[in-house]
C-alpha cells in the first residue's frame, strides 16, 4: 500500500499532503494533551509494532503482496491521535530510509495508512465496543474495526492510483503516471485487502492487543502495571522473524519499478510501455534501498533495517518527550482508560 | 527653643510623602537569564553525574574501541560496513535518555551539515553516491564520539586517557577544569542570586554588574586552585595520576572486546566479498 513517488501526479500529491497537515496539527495537539510526558515513549513502541507489521509481507491473489499495518492497534492502545502520528513517523522512516513508499508522496501515504485506517479503525471499534460489555465481543470490535480501516485505506489509494490515468495523459493517450484506471486498480488493491492483508491485519491487531492488555495493562490503562520487557521482547521476536517477509517474492501492486511496470500483464495483457513520468520523474536514493544494506545477504540486511527502523522510530520518540514538560495530570483521566 | 520643639515634635515631610514608586519593569531579565543558563548546565552536569557509570565495561576499553571502528570506518569501501554501524550506533542510542539523545544528534548534526557543505560539489559535479557516503560516515565518527562523551563521567575518561599515557600535566588540567567549572558555576549562581535579591525593577548598570561578577569569579578561582593543589599536596598528592590495579577483569570487559573482533571480522569480510 506504499505509493511510490512518480505513481501519483505531484498535483495529487500536493492536495493529499494539504489535506494532512490540519490532520497532523490536531493530532500533535491533541496528543500534547492526551499523553503524559512518561507515555510518549509507548508511542514509539506503537510505531514500532506498525514498521514491523508492514516488513511482514504476504503473497495476495494475482501474484502480489500485501502487509498489515497496525494502525488500529495503536489507535487501541494510545488513542487514534497518537496512532496518527506514530504510523506517520513509521512511514517516515520507511521512505526516507528504505525507499519504502515515495517521498513526494508521503503524504498521501499518511492519508491512507495514518488518517484512514487509525480513525475509523478506532471509530468503528468504539461503536461496536459500546454495545458489548464481555472481553471477547471487544476483541472481535476490535478485529472488525482493524478489517474496515486497512480496507478503507487500501480503497483510497487504489482511487488515488485509478484517477490518474483518467486526468494525466499525454499526447499518445499514455499515462504519465500510474496507468491503471479506477476498473483496474479497484478490484486489483481490492482483492487482496478484503481476503489475506484484511485478515493479516486483524490477526496482527488483536494477538498484540491482547498481548499486552494481559502482560502490560497499564500501556492501556491508567494506574495498572505497566511492564515493559515483555512487549521488548515481542518486538525482538518479530524482528527476527521478519526476514518471513521476503518469502513472499512478488512486488506490491502499484509499487513496481519503472524497469518492471511494462511487463505487468493485467487482464491478460502487458501494459507495454513505461509511463514518462515514471521513467524521468523524481527521483530518491534512499540510504538502504528496499531493506538491503550494502551487499549483505537479503536477509541479514533485512533483519537489520528491522532493528534500525525499530531504533529510530523509538529516538524520535524519546527526543519528543524530553521536549515536553513535565505534566502530571493526577485529575485527569487517560485517553486509553475510555474503552 | 520654641522652634526647636516644632521641629522635634513634627514628623518630616518626606516621611508624610505618600510613596508611588513604581519600578520599571525589565523586559529581558538579565540576570535571570544569566542565572537559568547557568543553571542548566549545572543541573545537567549533576544529572550526568547521577546518571552516568552504570557500563562495568573499562573506560580505555571504551576509548579505544571507539578509535578503532572510527580508523574501520574511514578504512571501509562499501556502504555496508557503514550500514552495520549505522545500526549498532542507532540501537545504542535508541537506549540513551532523551537529553543525552538530543546531545549527541545536536553534535553529529552540526558536523554533517559542515561536511555537506564541503562535499556539495561532489553532488553537483556529478557524485552523489560520495556525498551521501563521506556525510554518512562523519555522521557516525562525531554519533559515536557524542555517545561515548555523554554516556562516559569525565573522571572515568581521565583515567581511560591515563591508561593510553598521556602525560600527567593534561589529565590534572582536565580534571581541574572539569571540578572548576562545577564549583565556579556554583558561585557564579550565588552571586546572581545576591545581586538579583538587591536589584529592584530595571538596573542601569548591567554591564558593571556582570564585570563584577567576573572578577569576583575570577579571583575566587585563583584562591580555589591553590587551596585545592594544597589539599591535593597534603594527601600526598606528587602530580602523577597512578593507575588503579584492578585484580578482577569484569566480564563486560570480555563481551565488549568480543563484540569489537566481531566487527573487524565483519570489516574484513564485507570489504573482501565487495572486492570480490
Amino acid at each position: 500500500m506504499h505509493i511510490p513517488d512518480n505513481y501519483l501526479s505531484p498535483a495529487t500529491c500536493a492536495v493529499l499532503t494539504t489535506a494532512m497537515v490540519p490532520v497532523w496539527a490536531r493530532a500533535v495537539k491533541k496528543v500534547k494533551t492526551e499523553i503524559t510526558k512518561e507515555k510518549m515513549p509507548l508511542l514509539g513502541v506503537g510505531a514500532a509494532f506498525s514498521f514491523l507489521g508492514m516488513m511482514f509481507n504476504l503473497p495476495l491473489p494475482g501474484g502480489t503482496t500485501g502487509h498489515a499495518v497496525g494502525g488500529t492497534l495503536i489507535a487501541l492502545m494510545l488513542g487514534p491521535n497518537a496512532a496518527c502520528i506514530a504510523v506517520s513517523i513509521a512511514l517516515f522512516v520507511q521512505a526516507l530510509l528504505f525507499g519504502d513508499g515515495g517521498i513526494l508522496a508521503f503524504g498521501a501515504n499518511c492519508f491512507n495508512m495514518a488518517f484512514v485506517l487509525p480513525y475509523l479503525g478506532y471509530g468503528i471499534y468504539q461503536l461496536l465496543a459500546g454495545h458489548t460489555k464481555s472481553e471477547k465481543g471487544k476483541l472481535v470490535a476490535a478485529g472488525i474495526g482493524a478489517y474496515a480501516g486497512i480496507n478503507a485505506a487500501a480503497l483510497c489509494a487504489a482511487v488515488e492510483f485509478g484517477i490518474q490515468p483518467l486526468i494525466y495523459t499525454d499526447a499518445s493517450g499514455q499515462a504519465l503516471y500510474c496507468p491503471y484506471p479506477l476498473s483496474v486498480s479497484v478490484p486489483a488493491m481490492m482483492i487482496g485487502h478484503l481476503t489475506i492483508a484484511g485478515l493479516a491485519e486483524v490477526i496482527f491487531t488483536v494477538a498484540v492487543y491482547s498481548f499486552v492488555k494481559k502482560t502490560s495493562p497499564g500501556m492501556l490503562y491508567q494506574q495498572r502495571e505497566t511492564k515493559v520487557r515483555p512487549v521488548w521482547i515481542l518486538l525482538l521476536l518479530l524482528i527476527v522473524a521478519v526476514p518471513l517477509g521476503l518469502l513472499a517474492t512478488g512486488t506490491a501492486w502499484g509499487e513496481w519499478g519503472a524497469d518492471e511496470i511494462a511487463q505487468i500483464v493485467t487482464g491478460g495483457k502487458a501494459l507495454g510501455y513505461t509511463p514518462d513520468q515514471l521513467a524521468n520523474g523524481f527521483s530518491f536514493d534512499a540510504l538502504f534501498p528496499d531493506y538491503t544494506i550494502g551487499n549483505m545477504p537479503e536477509w541479514i540486511g533485512y533483519i537489520l533495517s528491522a532493528v534500525a527502523g525499530v531504533a529510530v522510530v523509538v529516538i524520535i520518540f524519546k527526543v519528543a518527550a524530553s521536549f515536553m514538560k513535565n505534566t502530571d495530570k493526577y485529575d485527569q483521566q487517560d485517553v486509553s482508560c475510555k474503552q | 527653643m520654641q522652634q526647636e520643639e516644632k521641629e522635634c515634635g513634627q514628623i518630616p515631610e518626606w516621611l508624610l510623602r505618600e510613596e508611588d514608586y513604581t519600578p520599571v519593569t525589565e523586559r529581558d531579565s538579565f540576570l535571570e537569564k544569566t542565572m537559568r543558563a547557568i543553571l542548566s548546565v549545572l543541573a545537567r552536569m549533576k544529572a550526568e553525574k547521577e546518571y552516568i557509570g552504570k557500563s562495568k565495561t573499562a573506560p580505555a576499553l571504551r576509548i579505544a574501541g571507539a578509535v578503532f571502528v572510527i580508523v574501520l570506518l574511514s578504512l571501509s569501501k562499501n556502504l555496508a560496513f557503514a550500514g552495520l554501524v549505522f545500526v549498532l550506533l542507532i540501537v545504542r542510542l535508541a537506549f540513551c535518555s532523551g537529553r543525552q539523545i538530543k546531545s549527541v544528534i545536536k553534535g553529529a548534526l552540526g558536523a554533517v551539515l559542515i561536511s555537506a557543505l564541503i562535499l556539495a560539489p561532489a553532488a553537483i559535479l556529478g557524485h552523489p553516491h560520495t556525498f551521501v557516503y563521506i556525510t554518512l560516515k562523519v555522521f557516525l565518527s562525531v554519533t559515536l564520539l557524542g555517545i561515548l562523551s555523554n554516556t562516559l563521567p569525565w573522571n572515568q575518561i581521565t583515567s581511560g586517557l591515563k591508561w593510553f599515557h598521556l602525560p600527567d600535566i593534561f589529565i590534572f588540567t582536565l580534571d581541574l577544569t572539569m571540578h572548576y567549572i562545577m564549583q565556579l558555576g556554583e558561585i557564579c549562581c550565588q552571586m546572581l542570586f545576591a545581586l538579583r535579591t538587591r536589584t529592584i525593577g530595571k538596573s542601569p548598570k548591567k554591564a558593571g554588574a556582570l564585570t563584577g561578577i567576573l572578577g569576583v569569579t575570577f579571583l575566587k578561582s585563583k584562591e580555589l586552585s591553590q587551596e585545592t593543589y594544597d589539599a591535593m599536596v597534603c594527601r600526598g598528592f606528587d602530580g602523577t595520576y597512578p593507575l588503579r590495579n584492578r585484580k578482577t577483569f569484569p566480564a563486560a570487559n570480555i563481551g565488549y572486546g568480543t563484540g569489537l573482533m566481531v566487527i573487524a571480522v565483519l570489516f574484513f569480510y564485507l570489504e573482501h566479498v565487495s572486492a570480490g
